[in-house]
């Protein structure tokens, strides 16, 4: 079967209704809307982050480094999603993070219990099916902190964040074929992790449809 | 349906196919291989739908309340490394007009005070210089200055007596002579009083540019208010 394209989650952070003028006015150095901004998006910037690093203070840290990062860098912003454009800011500050750590590729990070991040609060028009999602955000949260590092910054920025290969490459300063080859091998280790709980994901889908 | 003498493919082959990779997508073999193998479609399906429920992770709520803008740059931080900056250039500026003023004051004093007598005692100095000078130059020393009476026998303190008190003397400031009787060696008295305030004015005028700059630099650098 044909893989489909990446879905665009009604959970994630929509864009600002007047958007582009928001950002026309941060750009011109209006604090105040930067600061709309960045109030709007913090929830994606740390989910990234905390994806990235495991660790809650880190995640934080990351997000904020990210958030100077992007106030001075907004005046040369030149469209297109800003939302992916504070994303690739904040991998930026979270590997910047990771590496000053000096951690191993390898080391997994700590059980998923510890340092839970509290998922935004959401209607739930369908209890039973919103029962179903976080069980499934939690097992496949809990899976990707258990994925080397290597393999886990490569799938987080890609099939979570929805960036393309050069985008990975350059936010991890890797090559292209190494950043394919960690995406490539993290996926079919997160479904070795996920064998348990496949039927989340597969009755997710059934839930959709 | 199921092929089983075909080797089935890489499997990060097919996790490159279930991301949507183009180069695998583009690979004929492979989706001819996926469109008859009931092993390594549903792999495919799964890791297909895995990746959509990855895409749909939602985001999180920090754990701690962030601070969404880099503070404003405090005026006190940078106007303080500001003062540290150019607060001693100011006063070594304004020091140096102080002193300079001074300076040209204190020597247009000197100069109406003791002029008579510096232009002796400079008289003097001609004369002692003329002493030990070749025959010729003396001689022309002699023509300009007051000749004889203090020829080599004044020491410099009795020379500024004599200048002070018999300013109105023979000792008549050269400048009042004609201009062929004046030694090209000595310069008139006005100009020596000039030459005199000369190092003052520098340090004036060098102490006005240096205020001037550092008071420059603070009020350009230093924040605007709102």
């Amino acid at each position: 079967m044909p893989p489909r394209d990446p879905a665009q989650p009604a959970s994630r952070t929509a864009p600002l209704p007047d958007e582009e003028a928001v950002i026309a006015r941060a750009a011109s150095g209006d604090r105040a809307a930067f600061t709309q901004l960045i109030e709007h998006y913090q929830s994606a910037c740390y989910g990234l982050a905390w994806r990235l690093l495991g660790d809650p203070d880190q995640a934080a840290d990351a997000a904020q480094d990210a958030f100077v990062h992007a106030y001075d860098a907004i005046a040369k912003y030149r469209g297109g999603l800003f939302r992916s454009w504070l994303l690739r800011i904040t991998a930026n500050a979270s590997y910047d993070i990771l590496r000053r750590a000096q951690r191993k590729p390898t080391t997994p990070l700590p059980d998923a219990e510890e340092g839970e991040a509290e998922l935004p609060d959401r209607s739930a028009a369908d209890p039973e099916a919103e029962a179903g999602r976080s069980e499934l955000y939690r097992y496949l949260d809990a899976a990707l902190r258990r994925l080397p590092e290597d393999q886990r910054t490569a799938v987080v920025l890609c099939d979570v964040y929805g960036m393309d290969y050069g985008e990975v490459a350059d936010a991890t300063e890797s090559a292209l074929g190494t950043v394919k080859s960690r995406i490539h091998r993290g996926r079919l280790r997160l479904r070795e992790l996920m064998a348990e709980h496949r039927e989340l994901f597969l009755n997710e889908r059934r839930l959709d449809r | 349906m199921t092929m089983q003498n075909t080797p089935h493919p890489d499997d990060e082959l097919l996790a490159a196919y279930a991301g949507g990779d183009a180069d695998a997508l583009a690979d004929a073999s492979l989706v001819a291989h996926l469109s008859v193998c009931d092993r390594c479609q549903p792999l495919v399906h799964e890791l297909s739908l895995l990746r959509g429920a990855l895409a749909e992770l939602p985001d999180l709520i920090p754990s701690r309340p962030l601070r969404l803008i880099p503070p404003v740059p405090a005026p006190t931080a940078r106007g303080s490394w500001l003062r540290r900056l150019t607060a001693p250039a100011m006063a070594a500026g304004a020091g140096l007009v102080l002193v300079g003023a001074i300076g040209i004051g204190a020597s247009a004093d000197v100069s109406g005070l003791f002029g008579q007598a510096g232009a002796a005692f400079q008289n003097v100095g001609e004369n002692l210089q003329g002493a030990g000078a070749p025959e010729g130059e003396a001689t022309a020393s002699d023509n300009a200055y007051v000749p004889g009476a203090v020829k080599g026998t004044l020491a410099p303190t009795s020379n500024e007596t004599r200048g002070s008190t018999d300013s109105a003397g023979p000792s008549e400031p050269p400048s009042t002579r004609s201009s062929g009787e004046a030694s090209p060696v000595v310069a008139p008295h006005p100009t020596n009083g000039s030459s005199a305030e000369q190092p003052w004015l520098t340090l004036l005028i060098a102490g006005a540019g240096l205020f001037g700059v550092s008071t420059a630099l603070r009020l350009s650098l230093s924040p605007r208010s709102g």
